[in-house]
């Protein structure tokens, strides 16, 4: 038979409709329940008797928040996506069960009593669940819409992104700057014709005060803006608290810029940063002074903020895997030169300037030198370059990661959008994070959602932007460079740099 | 026995070994004693509740232990082994804790603190006789090796569990992901074991 050509658009036009109206409350506690599995639901293995919380087994964990599925320690869910569910033909599930068309009395049963639409049993890893026939209407309900439901900050013409600036108080300089480098190169990327024809939008915040506040302030942000994600971010000083805002938004929080990343330490699932931090640092610092030191040495590490807790914890490990007989722990009022001559340090690693004052005129004209290992962003070259003893002083980035185009690109933002050139690294750094996310949102392909956008970050392997050392990252390597540039500078001798990988 | 007890050893370290067949069963000539505590090692491992136990003299000797690995932030197999671990230990009822160790070993340790471990197990109902371990994360490694289940990555981890009974020397390797219905056959075949 026939079918009138305006009877198809019609049909068309009206699931377009039906999709674009968006979940009914109905289908908002569907989504609770696959997302989540809240609720008195309950989970048990075939022919199993032990009921566990669904909230520890929710769909979502194995399907996915598109239903497609993916494959995990063995298991290969099933594509439980509207579309591949009702499919009018036999459909072979990846477990090698072939299964007939589902409708919702049998999807029913396949979640309860975990029967195929063909009667077949389901592979034993996929639980039963039992909850309440309002409960699975609303989960039905739900997974109609799986991998047809947009993220929020997408649609069919436009991905809106959030940037954290530098707050505006302290650093209006670089915070002026990075907005302006960062909107110039999405304005490029738009000109070129978006990313799968969407427009990049971009919202910008520049919050201040505690971290507290700060992360206050970009909650009430996202509350009040739709964002797909937050990208070329500035976080220092309030890493925890934006995070986990990110964490419980389930926002990604893609490629920030700080000099104490958590990743390494306490990983996230929606957080992904650039450079290697404090504690990175630090541990390539102990390791390289550790190969060219004799046998007894002895090193002071002195940190005051209780910030870089975790940094000093990881700078202690280090020190111990490499050789270091003793660790002294110090804060910056306690430093007291003459005590660590007489203990024998060898070696200190400073995670706090001050001490810096009193102990470079102590070392002048005696013969106690030891090496002093000092992150770039505690103290500079500038401070260290004339100290009376070698010191080893790490950079998560140096300019000769650029580019040759990259600086021709960069040169030309400066001059096509006049923007400030007196914060060159920060700039260079908000690029590095819009290269990466520019090429992740193109990898994560048109149908874009956040956790696409998460999974093609993952996939980058020595990603060059141009603006920043290889940036890698996988399921379990949330920070995209794990090593710094290292320069020793020692009395007398040209300055001399190594690259030192932790990973 | 030395050479015996050395070539015990060596049979135990094959079927554990990661590239082993996935489910498999080896007889070991008894090796109660010093052989076995040489390719366990007493290497320190701290369950959920903080406390220190050795791996071989706290958890394998003298016992049937069903060992799997795991870590709390995997989302897609580890529940369901979690489950099955649930559904046999119903099944082992008051002999689990006795002689019967249910043992869950961390892959990811630096994330995985006790009171996470104590949190997951409560999810799991686990009762008394099944540790979740976790440590250094050297020790947790070489424990991890030991048993043929170390990856560099946690979402590598494997879905084995190794079923073993110390005092007869009867050691199996199982599907984690198989039905509960096909796993305790199997629990059982080796906690039943006379040697």
């Amino acid at each position: 038979m026939r079918v009138p050509f305006f009877v198809v658009c019609a049909s068309l036009s009206l699931a377009t409709a039906a999709y674009s109206s968006g979940p009914s409350p109905l289908d908002a506690r569907g989504k609770e329940i696959y997302m989540r599995g809240t609720g008195a639901i309950t989970a048990t293995l075939d022919g199993g008797v032990t009921r566990i919380a669904a909230s520890t087994l929710p769909c979502v964990n194995c399907h996915g928040r598109d239903g497609r599925g993916r494959a995990e320690g063995g298991a290969t869910p099933s594509d439980i996506t509207f579309a591949s569910l009702r499919r009018a033909y036999a459909v072979r599930t990846p477990s090698g069960r072939t299964h007939g068309p589902y409708d919702d009395r049998k999807l029913k049963r396949a979640i309860v009593r975990g029967i195929d639409a063909s009667n077949n049993v389901l592979d034993p890893v996929m639980p039963r669940y039992s909850m309440s026939d309002h409960d699975l209407d609303a989960l039905l309900g739900y997974m109609k819409h799986l991998g047809r439901e947009l993220d929020p900050g997408v649609s069919e013409k436009s991905i809106r992104l959030g940037v954290i600036l530098p707050p505006q108080t302290t650093m209006s300089g670089a915070s002026a700057e990075t907005r302006a480098v960062v909107r110039a190169w999405f304005d490029d990327v738009n000109e070129r014709g978006g990313v799968f024809g969407r427009e990049i939008e971009l919202a910008f915040i520049d919050p201040d005060g505690t971290p507290k506040e700060r992360a206050d302030a970009v909650r009430s942000f996202l509350d009040r803006s739709s964002v797909f994600a937050l990208v070329c971010s500035f976080t220092e000083g309030a890493e925890r608290e934006l995070s986990a805002v990110a964490e419980e938004l389930q926002i990604p929080f893609v490629a920030t810029i700080t000099s104490n990343p958590r990743s390494s330490i306490a990983p996230g699932r929606y957080v992904r940063e650039l450079f290697a931090g404090l504690a990175e640092q630090s541990r390539a610092l102990i390791r390289l002074a550790g190969r060219e030191q004799p046998e007894s040495k002895r090193i002071a590490i002195i940190a005051s903020n209780i910030r870089l807790t975790d940094v000093r914890d990881a700078a202690v490990q280090e020190s111990r895997d490499n050789g270091y007989g003793a660790v002294d722990l110090l804060d910056a009022a306690s430093v007291d030169a003459a005590k660590l001559r007489d203990a024998g340090v060898t070696t200190i690693l400073i995670l706090d300037p001050q001490p810096l004052a009193a102990l470079l005129p102590a070392m002048q004209g005696s013969d106690w030198k030891p090496v002093l290992l000092v992150p770039a962003s505690i103290a500079g070259p500038d401070l260290l370059a004339g100290a009376p003893a070698t010191s080893l002083i790490s950079f998560p980035t140096l300019p000769n990661d650029y580019s040759e185009t990259s600086i021709g690109t960069h040169a030309r933002l400066i001059r096509e959008h006049h923007i400030g050139t007196t914060h060159r690294a920060t700039q260079a750094a908000a690029l590095a994070s819009a290269a990466l996310v520019t090429d992740a949102l193109t990898r994560a392909g048109r149908d874009l959602s956040r956790e696409a956008l998460l999974d093609a970050i993952d996939r980058t392997k020595a990603f060059r932007s141009g603006f920043a050392p290889p940036l890698t990252f996988r399921a379990d390597r949330h920070l995209g460079s794990t090593g710094c540039y290292i320069i020793a500078f020692a009395p007398g001798q040209p300055p001399k740099p190594a690259w030192v990988e932790i990973e | 026995m030395r050479s015996l007890r050395i070539a015990a050893a060596a049979l135990l370290a094959i079927l554990l070994a990661p590239n082993a067949p996935r489910a498999a069963e080896q007889r070991l000539p008894a090796m109660n004693d010093d052989a076995a505590r040489r390719y366990f090692t007493d290497v320190q491992l701290v369950n959920q509740n903080g406390d220190t136990m050795r791996l071989y003299s706290d958890l394998i000797e003298g016992r049937v232990v069903i060992i799997n690995s795991f870590f709390t932030s995997c989302n897609g197999s580890c529940p369901v082994m979690a489950a099955a671990f649930a559904e046999i230990q119903k099944h082992l009822g008051d002999r689990l804790g006795k002689d019967v160790y249910l043992i869950s070993i961390s892959v990811d340790p630096t994330t995985d603190t006790p009171a996470r471990l104590k949190e997951y197990a409560s999810r799991f109902q686990a009762r008394p006789g099944w540790y979740f371990l976790t440590g250094t994360k050297a020790n947790v490694d070489l424990a991890l090796r030991k048993l043929g289940q170390f990856v560099e990555d946690p979402s590598g981890h494997f879905s084995i569990f190794i079923i073993g009974n110390q005092r007869t020397g009867l050691w199996k390797k199982a599907f984690g992901l198989a039905k509960p219905g096909e796993l305790i056959p199997i629990v059982d075949s080796v906690v039943n074991d006379k040697g």
